[in-house]
């Protein structure tokens, strides 16, 4: 679910509207894992997926490894998790 | 009930997860987002020393542990209604924080790995984009040492090629994306350690804290600086790389080159963000900006701009050539040339466009730079 989303009256300082109605992903698998150790974070499942054309648009937003994802209307995004997650 | 204000974010994912921040008498904090209710955002806040922020920021403690440290009897609660939080008042609550359940899990450090490029530690201590700049001029041969007007020149000089690349860069921005910066502070450097130990060597921090996700908006400027500085040592492709931002940045450049090449100085320097995984080297030494200059000067036109202006044709004056137009941004004003076009036969109060070319000069030992608008040709607006 995106920031915007999750939080339809808020007011983001600094992140672009774009950025704040797509989804955060890590090209890193170590990076999920490592963020899932905080708080408000806690209990969330890190998931593998395999973005493949027709998936959307994706961007590198902060680093080492977090991107954006903006998958298209018409894509069904539970379709490109793969097995073997946690 | 203290308040704190936002300082830096930490680590952002979906928001600020991690912030530091100050109360009004400079005490530090660091904040962690806790499990909130839908559309809110809360934070744990603990009062931490600057060493542990230091230690925290650089990787070396993780978070679990410094809020542990900062913590155990007193730490606070408060809640944002805006990314990043600014204002915030906290409440003290009361209880071992250790038996809350509000404490992340023990392991996360800000970084993966420690660091161990010092241009990269500084940047991480520090939170910012760190570039870490070493002169070599004849003076500092025998010791730590270097003449106050070339000190002076270096550091305008890497300043106006960083703003000027940042002019480049600004080019390549979204409008939506333009309109959350601040063009004019954007790649400005502060200089934080003025003379370190080793070879004249000068520390330079972003002025701007990083923004949410942790980049720093200079380093779109210091990207295109390292494309001209990295084929230095072969002419022909430094002078291709020059000519693909022709231009304020190459003007800005080739007055550095020249300075360079006067004062018999080599420059490096190193950069990195806090979050980067290499840290960024490049320099020049004083013999291939000897050979680099007179290439660079041949090339025609290297430094000038084309601008254009729209207004009120306001005053000619014919002995000096100075002529002034009145825009809806102000006066600008500028100069024929000789051998250029004239301005006879021009009504006062009418308007018109003007083609110039800007040409900038660097005002010796202040940094400062000299703008001056040549009229290329006119027509009727």
């Amino acid at each position: 679910m995106s920031q915007r989303a999750e939080k339809p009256e808020r007011s983001f300082s600094g992140v672009s509207e774009c950025q704040a109605r797509g989804l955060s992903v890590h090209a890193d698998r170590a990076d999920s894992e490592r963020a899932a150790k905080l708080p408000a974070l806690r209990g969330r499942h890190v998931c593998r997926l395999l973005l493949s054309a027709g998936a959307g648009r994706i961007l590198q937003t902060g680093k080492p490894s977090h991107y954006t994802w903006w998958p298209y209307a018409n894509y069904d995004v539970l379709a490109c998790f793969e097995g073997d997650n946690s | 009930m203290t308040s704190i204000s936002h300082r830096a974010t930490l680590f952002w994912y979906d928001g600020p997860q991690v912030f530091e921040a100050r109360d009004p008498i400079g005490g530090h904090y660091v904040a962690v987002a806790i499990e909130e209710p839908p559309g809110t955002s809360r934070y744990l806040v603990v009062g931490v020393a600057p060493e542990e922020l230091r230690r925290l920021r650089s990787g070396i403690v993780d978070l679990r542990s410094v809020l542990l440290d900062g913590g155990g009897e007193k730490w606070y609660l408060t809640s944002a209604d805006a990314d990043p939080p600014v204002a915030l008042g906290i409440e003290q609550q009361t209880g071992a924080l250790a038996e809350t359940g509000l404490l992340p899990e023990a392991g996360f450090f800000l970084h993966s790995d420690l660091a161990d490029d010092s241009t990269l530690v500084e940047s991480r201590q520090r939170n910012r984009l760190v570039v870490e700049l070493v002169a070599e001029p004849p003076e500092a041969a025998d010791e730590h040492r270097i003449r106050l007007e070339t000190l002076v020149d270096i550091l305008g000089g890497v300043q106006t090629m960083v703003k000027h690349a940042y002019g480049v860069a600004w080019r390549d921005l979204s409008k939506d994306y333009r309109s959350i910066l601040d063009k004019g502070a954007a790649p400005l450097l502060d200089v934080v350690v003025p003379a370190a130990p080793g070879s004249f060597r000068v520390l330079l921090e972003a002025a701007q804290t990083p923004n949410l996700i942790g980049e720093s908006e200079v380093a779109r400027a210091l990207r295109r600086v390292d494309a001209l500085f990295e084929h230095v040592a072969d002419a022909d492709r430094a002078l291709d790389a020059v000519r693909g931002y022709k231009g304020h940045l190459a003007g800005a450049y080739l007055r550095l080159m020249r300075l360079l090449a006067d004062r018999e100085t080599c420059l490096r320097y190193s950069w990195a963000e806090p979050t980067a995984a290499d840290v960024v080297h490049r320099g020049v030494t004083a013999a291939e900006a000897i050979r680099l200059v007179p290439l660079l000067s041949d090339v025609a036109n290297l430094s000038t701009e084309s601008v254009s202006i729209v207004g009120e044709f306001e005053k000619f004056h014919r002995k000096t050539g100075l002529w002034g137009l009145l825009t809806e941004d102000g006066r600008v004003s500028g100069k024929i040339r000789d051998g250029g076009p004239g301005l006879d036969g021009l009504q006062v109060g009418g308007r018109y466009r003007f083609s110039c070319a800007e040409e900038i000069e660097l005002v010796r030992g202040t940094g400062r730079e000299k703008r001056t608008l040549y009229l290329t040709s006119h027509e009727l607006a």
